[in-house]
């Protein structure tokens, strides 16, 4: 507790707490935006955190998070548009409150259950993370390695229809990950003499290429120009729109909701775009009243927002106990705290556990920033939403080519940042999920690393040197895991392909 | 004409025969350590040839299944105006044009490069429009490209290159 109160601390100074104001709102309107999303704003911030300390530079991207998954709310209710795969069942029942003339109250509930989401979620990852790194601490290279392979079937997961396109595009994650030098014994792979290339490819360009970029070039094909006039009278909100006995009826939606939120967080790439439909469908398939759902009840509303929500604290468990991210949203936190020098893990609560709790205490002060902002600043937000695509998408590349540049200082990576996103454009288009591929790049060198440590401690070098009790544990998980993700995928396109039959609008599978 | 379905397999199996035959030259220093640092690469190799050749099959029935049907291309035989050809590849004009920014930073400069960019991006851009608001696309080329490299130089310190900004005599600029 004690550390918690002097990380808030430390948090409450002006300059920190306008990074993070600044963070959710930037997270909140590209969360809304249909076609943006949430990495692609930590993309945007990251140039930033380089030069800030590491306190305000994690502390703002946390804020562009907590913004990010909330944000997606605003376009659900008032347009019928997810602005994020998390935020597609809050259309289910946000939409139509809104239809009804009740959007004030739709977007209230939404803000309301949010912050009850990001609190439980907040609360399950402190009373977790602590017993769960002390348990870690004892891992050697072998455990690791399994917890690696295991974080690598994420890659199915995020896989959308196809597992063997997921998997190629993961393996091109990794190999990207290979050009340069070789961890542990220093090697140059595939450089051709280049010493820009023995360097390595840069992560920001890698994934802001891949990802930022391939997407704004989607835009610039198919452009969602919105109108104020889109947003009706989204503007006029009166108190969070349900009155107290309303919220006594709905504590136990809320908690079933949470805790599915946090569980699915946890496991490695399931995240918050399977959450909230997990969570709508389990509240309808446990209502007195199913035939209810869908025609604009406060219910649907409150499940999915309360798990998508507390899926991105669940999703930071892993992360900070382990070293791997739970979705691919941490995954570019994993990344933001790599470029502070930071490596998450057990031993980083034992080596900077202020930097934790300031992880912990960040998502405290960012939702209530994320209420605050989403309640008092909805008429900003739905102007903002209207800036024309001609004037955003231009000015959004040329912040990614700050982002890749200020990372390294090359030139190099801003011509790469555009390659990569020409491949990843030409990739999702051809059908290859993109979210393996980032994994791939991320997690391929501390693989290779724990693989040939493992290897190297061993008195045989042998393969059987990397099975210990734990690590079969994770090696069965794994395959279990990847079992439930092609089960998982099949069964949310079909809802997906279902919506589409609706006449819904539905996010793309594969983002 | 539509794709063979078959040349995604061929090509992810060619990628990883390339990848697991170049891991070859790779000079291991280290010969103490268990497995050396081609070892990832030739692994990559062979898991690309056998996802490939996992698709092989499907792709075979997806080729046979694939009717070919002969019809009447009406697009073609309407030529399209410079506009509309404009409109339909703009993604790939841009495209090039940002590749060009990358590569004229260095020389260039950052703050010149970028306002070039803008201008002639948000002009791309807005080809569709009837009408071109040149005050927002004029303002926000200046203005936002400056605001971004002063703050960056000198209050994060972060050196944007500077390109032929160094023969302005403006200090706030080198």
């Amino acid at each position: 507790m004690e550390l918690f109160i002097s990380a808030l601390a430390s948090l409450l100074n002006p300059t920190t707490l306008v990074l993070v104001l600044g963070g959710v709102f930037l997270g909140i309107v590209f969360g809304a935006l249909p076609g943006l999303d949430t990495s692609m704003a930590v993309c945007l911030c990251l140039p930033l955190t380089f030069v800030l300390d590491p306190v305000d530079g994690i502390a703002m991207i946390i804020g562009v998070f907590i913004g990010g998954v909330s944000g997606g709310l605003i376009s659900a209710t008032l347009l019928n548009i997810p602005g994020t795969a998390a935020a597609m069942a809050t259309c289910f029942d946000g939409h139509p409150m809104a239809k009804k003339g009740q959007a004030g109250r739709a977007m209230g509930i939404g803000i309301f259950y949010s912050f009850m989401g990001t609190l439980i979620g907040m609360i399950a990852l402190i009373t977790i993370s602590r017993p769960m790194a002390a348990v870690a601490l004892h891992f050697t290279s072998v455990e690791y390695f399994s917890i690696y392979v295991f974080a690598l079937t994420m890659m199915a997961s995020l896989s959308g229809k196809s597992l063997a396109k997921g998997l190629v595009s993961g393996f091109l994650g990794v190999f990207i990950a290979c050009i340069g030098i070789a961890p542990i014994d220093y090697t140059p792979r595939f450089s051709f003499g280049s010493n820009n290339l023995a360097a390595g490819f840069n992560l920001v360009a890698v994934l802001t290429g891949s990802f930022a970029v391939s997407t704004v070039m989607k835009s610039i094909k198919s452009p969602t120009d919105l109108k104020t006039s889109d947003f009706g009278h989204a503007t006029k909100m009166h108190g969070f729109g349900f009155t107290v006995k309303e919220y006594v009826r709905q504590i136990w939606n809320m908690i079933r909701s949470a805790a599915i939120g946090v569980g699915i967080g946890i496991l490695p790439g399931i995240g918050a775009s399977t959450s909230n439909l997990m969570a709508y469908s389990i509240a309808k398939s446990s209502s007195k009243y199913p035939e209810k759902f869908g025609t604009g009840i406060m219910d649907g509303i409150v499940a999915s927002e309360t798990a998508n929500n507390a899926t991105v604290c669940g999703a930071m468990i892993p992360l900070l106990t382990l070293g791997i991210p739970g979705d691919i949203g941490t995954a570019f936190l994993l990344s933001a705290l790599q470029i502070h020098g930071i490596s998450p893990g057990p031993l980083l609560f034992d080596t900077n556990p202020d930097l934790v709790y300031v992880c912990f205490a960040a998502i405290g002060v960012s939702v209530v920033f994320m209420v605050l902002l989403e309640f008092f600043g909805i008429r900003v937000f739905t102007k903002v939403l209207t800036v024309r695509e001609y004037i955003l998408l231009p000015v959004i590349l040329m912040l990614c080519g700050v982002g890749a540049f200020a990372n390294s200082n090359r030139t190099f990576d801003v011509i790469f940042l555009v390659l990569f996103g020409l491949m990843g454009y030409f990739l999702s288009g051809w059908g290859y999920p993109l979210g393996p591929m980032c994994i791939g790049f991320i997690l391929g060198p501390s693989t290779e690393t724990s693989l040939r440590r493992a290897l190297m401690a061993s008195d045989t070098g042998s393969l059987t040197s990397l099975l210990s009790p734990i690590a079969i544990v994770f090696y069965i998980i794994s395959i279990v895991s990847v079992v439930m993700a092609v089960r998982n995928n099949r069964r949310l396109n079909k809802r997906l392909e279902e919506a589409a039959a609706r006449g819904e609008n539905v996010p793309d599978a594969n983002a | 004409m539509k794709k063979n379905p078959v040349i995604e397999p061929i090509i992810i199996m060619v990628f990883g025969a390339v990848i697991f035959i170049a891991s070859f030259s790779i000079e291991t220093t280290v010969h103490s350590i268990a497995i050396g640092p081609d070892f990832m690469p030739k692994l990559l190799g062979v898991l690309f040839v056998i996802v490939g050749a996992s698709m092989l099959p499907r792709a075979l029935r997806a080729q046979k299944e694939q009717v070919v049907v002969e019809k009447k291309d009406v697009e073609s035989t309407v030529p399209l105006t410079r506009k509309e050809l404009a409109i339909k590849y703009m993604h790939f004009i841009e495209w090039g044009w940002t590749l060009l920014y990358a590569l004229s930073l260095k020389k260039i400069g950052f703050l010149f490069a970028s306002i070039i960019y803008l201008f002639v991006s948000m002009t791309l851009l807005t080809v569709r429009e009837k009408k071109r608001n040149w005050p927002v696309i004029i303002i926000i080329s200046l203005v936002i490209p400056t605001f971004v490299y002063i703050l960056f130089r000198q209050e994060f310190f972060l050196m944007l290159p500077v390109g032929i900004c160094k023969y302005i005599p403006i200090n706030i600029l080198r």
